[in-house]
């Protein structure tokens, strides 16, 4: 299975902006925070669709997100929405200044066919089950 | 071009519907204070009660929505006790119930943490300061995981900044960097840079730039898009400093940006008569953090031998600014302020909220006006599940769905009882006012704040020196 090393940026976009006041357990909110964007070139390295699945992977953990096209060129940069899925992926290491690296990280993608993305619940319970 | 904001008067008004001019619109920093809102009169249109906001005229996408979305269904009515495992077990109670069972949780904790107030009134904010004081806690407030570290960097290098009005009027050149307007404060450009002429500024005298790791589709709109490689931003802006300076760089290209564009973007600067560089998370969330803001306040500095040179954080929550100011004003300390030991202490990095989580440094989470589990990394949120968690909040959010007691609150700037005011972006107050009745039963942050304060002072038999 192909697989991509990537560069991961966090960020706002506008309609997440929107899901944040229509309510966090919106259906605009989930569509809007799991999914990852990705430029053509690095869908097509990775031999899978927009709507297709993909498991992104950082030294903090990894989440199954949906393939978006970017709209803008964005060659080696995966974009992913603010939320509780974006968060799988950051570490809480500070460097002294309370605030993580949510920016600029190294990741890896690759695809994960008939994988799903989990809802808010079971983003949650995976998080309980790993609770010693 | 110059966008005159819409008035209503002619276009909503109807015998059916009241029109409130210059609301402010507590979404995001820019506080937009010229929203036109249009709100139901008796003899309500069909299916409308009275009293429902049905237009929002000059808001953008998001203001728009969080004016016109406030009564949908993830709103809470009434407050909730939550058990079980997952926490799906409801038991919705009176507010003087949830209170207690709130304070109880307080009152018992070695070191709470209580973490929000970016989304609410400075007088709410001043209410949960004296809630961390009498618990003896760990308070802190949205910026240490937005600007936070743009505050550190003015700690150790001062800033030379103005108000939006000024940079409107005078600006001729406006940098945005490390930051998408478009996405997080829609009317920044409309209001203070790109489409709107100042006193000074007539159209097509200003520059605007765009400098980031991605393009977006603010960078079609301005003047120049310079590409920047992530995390390389204090790279760049160090090249800019020396070149500012006389030296020449003998580089072909610097952090991605091919030294032709460099050279061009600095003559202009040399040029210009007055700079405004709005700064985003793209410099205080990735590597170099509070480094990449010294290293821009720098470049500010810098400019200021060629023109005049302002900077300012593009603050994202309404009220992250006035939070600031509250915490410093009472403290000296802007955000992350333990107060366990009687006196105030700060070190971000120790007090901060996810590092306090992270190592398991808290036995109760009081949550107001956030959602730190839908915005922290999830090694933090972990503990959150394990400790009784209270969240006061209008809406459902992540939190609320983890939280043991929710308390539901009213809206600030549109249905809380009493004075509030909030801080622009740009240090600007403005005052807030209650437009429409909150649901029955609900009340504002304040109120349901200075109730937990006396509760938890009643149960640890505290005596309250601030009495309001
Ligand atoms: S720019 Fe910000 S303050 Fe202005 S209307 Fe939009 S969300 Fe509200």
């Amino acid at each position: 299975m192909p697989s991509l090393e990537i560069i991961l940026v966090t960020g706002r976009t506008r309609r997440q902006g929107v899901g944040l006041e229509l309510g966090k357990l919106s259906e605009t909110y989930f569509e809007a925070t799991t999914q990852v964007r990705l430029d053509p070139t690095d869908i097509e390295k990775l031999g899978v669709e927009a709507g297709d699945t993909v498991d992104v992977k950082t030294e903090h953990g990894n989440v199954i997100l949906k393939v978006v096209v970017a709209p803008r060129p964005s060659v080696g940069i995966a974009f992913i929405p603010y939320g509780p899925w974006a968060n799988l992926l950051i570490g809480s290491e500070t460097d002294s200044t309370g605030m993580p690296t949510m920016k600029g990280l190294k990741a890896t993608i690759s695809p994960a066919p008939g994988k799903q993305v989990l809802t808010l619940q079971e983003l949650f319970a995976e998080l309980r089950a790993t609770i010693s | 071009m110059t966008t005159d904001p819409k008035d209503t008067a002619g276009i909503l008004a109807t015998p059916r519907a009241r029109i409130v001019k210059n609301v402010v619109c507590c979404f995001c920093g820019a506080l937009c204070d010229d929203i036109q809102v249009a709100i139901t009169l008796t003899g309500p249109l069909p299916r409308v009660p009275e009293g429902t906001i049905i237009e929002a005229l000059n808001a953008c996408r998001i203001g728009h929505t969080k004016f016109l979305k406030l009564r949908d269904e993830h709103r809470i009515l009434k407050p909730e006790l939550r058990s079980g495992s997952d926490k799906s077990e409801i038991r919705q109670v009176s507010l003087e119930v949830a209170v207690k069972e709130a304070a109880k949780i307080l009152a018992k904790a070695k070191r709470p943490l209580i973490y929000g107030l970016a989304s609410t009134s400075n007088e709410a904010n001043v209410k949960a300061l004296e809630l961390a004081e009498v618990c003896g806690g760990v308070v802190d407030n949205t910026s240490s995981v937005c600007h936070g570290p743009g505050i550190e960097a003015v700690q150790r290098a001062g800033i030379g900044t103005a108000t939006l009005g000024k940079i409107k009027n005078y600006a001729d050149i406006v940098i945005y960097w490390g930051c998408n307007p478009v996405a997080a404060h829609p009317r920044h450009t409309r209001r203070y840079s790109q489409f709107i002429e100042g006193m000074f500024r007539k159209e097509g005298e200003r520059k605007v730039y765009h400098i980031d790791v991605r393009s977006t589709r603010f960078s079609d709109e301005v003047t120049d898009f310079i590409q920047v490689n992530p995390s390389e931003d204090y790279e760049l802006m160090a090249v800019i400093r020396a070149m500012l300076r006389g030296r020449e760089i003998q580089r072909d290209s610097v952090a991605g940006v091919s030294m032709r564009q460099v050279r061009e973007f600095v003559a202009t600067l040399k040029d210009a008569e007055f700079v405004a560089i709005f700064f985003g998370l793209g410099l205080t969330q990735s590597s170099g953090k509070d480094h990449n803001i010294t290293q821009a306040i720098d470049l500010t500095a810098e400019l200021n031998h060629h023109a005049k040179a302002v900077i300012m954080p593009m603050r994202g929550h309404f009220n992250v600014n006035g939070s600031n100011h509250v915490s410093t004003w009472t403290y000296g300390f802007p955000f992350s302020v333990s107060l366990e030991t009687g006196a105030p202490y700060y070190m971000p990095g120790e007090t901060s909220a996810v590092d306090v989580l992270a190592r398991g440094g808290t036995d109760a989470v009081f949550i107001i006006a956030a959602d730190p589990a839908a915005s922290f990394p999830a090694s933090a949120v972990k503990h959150m599940l394990k400790v009784p968690v209270i969240t006061v909040d209008p809406k459902r959010s992540a939190t609320t769905e983890i939280s043991d007691v929710v308390i539901p609150s009213a809206y600030v700037g549109i249905e809380a009882e009493g004075i509030q005011t909030a801080y622009r972006m740009d240090g600007i107050p403005l005052q807030l006012r209650k437009i429409i009745d909150a649901p029955k039963g609900i009340e504002s942050d304040e109120h349901i704040l200075d109730l937990l304060v006396r509760e938890v002072c009643r149960l640890k038999g505290i005596k309250r020196y601030k009495q309001t």
